[in-house]
């Protein structure tokens, strides 16, 4: 079998599948369309009921310590939504033909180890003033007398808690880096 | 003229209409002229038939709906089959396959040849053409599926992203694969 003869082959033969029509197309197209904006509302409603309870909060909680606490919280809260939806969301659908497989997933790992690698900058950091606030509230309203450890073992728990998420991010970042590394030296070896 | 769609590309609640949008017309003009190119590239990137007339189908949503962005940057064709490709490269990827069971040209040219003798039956040859396929890792496949439509290294280059030269060098390991793994085929100067 020659080249030519191979190449004919490939592209005469019968066809098996059925093409959707224009209307089964837009059909699923808009089925495709709610199911993204489900999964964006679900993210909003999340974000909402976290705001609603701290909104709560500055109400419920004795000591203004810990309402600005809750306010700061409340304001972290919509910076991390905004945020995730800024960084975090895939690139739109018209861009689908704008970039060859290649330079789509690239830049979408560079969009993900960026996002990833700066997550103590503004998934973590945010949070930090609103929880020492109402740390401190708490602390301050403590009955004298008390055991020596008696909240620390919750502020040093909250603390390792946001340490180990910027680190967790700053790995998997890495893990990114190098993927983003091995694409790059593929397309030089060539 | 009445745009059935969203800024965004989703449609609105009464695009059933009569098809008048630009994107509608792009759509049916791409399908009615790539149509069965883009069949055999979702059967280079699924094997299994009921899986693969799916995929076909997520082919045809995103075209349709990345046209809203469509704005003459690069000719129909190359749009098309930057889709089709992007969305089989996506499916791969998604279907939890692992990176290590893919190869390479380089590897697929040291595969054990599977020739038989009945070498010159050309359904036999395209069967096992596409199990070749299956086995190649991005961006190996599109460079393979689009030489198979004849195009050329510049063409092939300027959908995949890859220079010339780099096509040209992997054309060059194509046949070398497929020489070895059907045996006897006569490739051209």
């Amino acid at each position: 079998m020659t080249e030519l003869e191979l190449k004919r082959a490939w592209r005469t033969q019968p066809p098996g599948a059925r093409h959707p029509t224009l209307e089964e197309t837009r059909r699923a197209a808009r089925r495709v369309a709610r199911r993204v904006g489900v999964r964006n509302a679900a993210e909003y409603v999340a974000a909402a009921a976290a705001a609603l309870v701290l909104v709560r909060y500055l109400w419920l909680f004795p000591t203004p310590w810990m309402r600005a606490g809750s306010a700061a919280c409340l304001v972290a809260v919509l910076f991390l939504a905004w945020q995730l939806r800024r960084r975090a969301s895939a690139l739109p659908p018209s861009e689908l033909g704008a970039m060859p497989w290649r330079a789509r997933h690239r830049a979408q790992l560079v969009r993900q180890r960026d996002a990833l690698r700066s997550a103590w900058l503004w998934y973590v950091a945010p949070l930090v003033p609103g929880l020492v606030l109402f740390r401190w509230g708490v602390e301050t309203e403590l009955p004298e007398g008390g055991p020596f450890a008696r909240g620390w073992v919750i502020n040093a728990g909250l603390a390792l808690g946001l340490v180990a998420v910027a680190v967790v991010n700053r790995l998997v970042s890495g893990h990114l880096g190098r993927q983003i590394d091995a694409l790059d030296a593929d397309t030089d070896a060539d | 003229m009445r745009t059935t769609t969203e800024p965004d590309g989703a449609p609105d609640a009464e695009s059933t209409a009569v098809p008048t949008s630009a994107q509608d017309e792009a759509y049916l003009d791409a399908i009615a002229h790539h149509g069965s190119e883009l069949e055999r590239f979702v059967s280079g990137y699924e094997r299994r038939p009921a899986e693969r007339q799916e995929l076909l189908q997520e082919v045809h949503v995103a075209i349709w709906r990345s046209l809203a962005g469509f704005r003459g940057e690069c000719s129909l064709r190359t749009w098309v089959y930057r889709v089709a490709h992007n969305v089989g490269a996506t499916h791969v990827a998604r279907s939890g396959a692992g990176a290590r069971r893919f190869v390479d040209l380089d590897a697929l040219a040291s595969l054990p040849s599977e020739s038989t003798p009945q070498a010159a039956d050309r359904r036999l040859d395209l069967a096992r053409i596409l199990g070749l396929i299956h086995r190649l890792r991005s961006p190996d496949r599109e460079v393979m599926l689009l030489y198979l439509e004849d195009l050329d290294a510049a063409d092939i280059g300027e959908i995949t992203g890859l220079s010339a030269r780099n096509v040209a060098t992997k054309i060059h390991r194509i046949k070398k694969a497929l020489a070895t793994q059907l045996g006897a085929l006569e490739t051209y100067p």
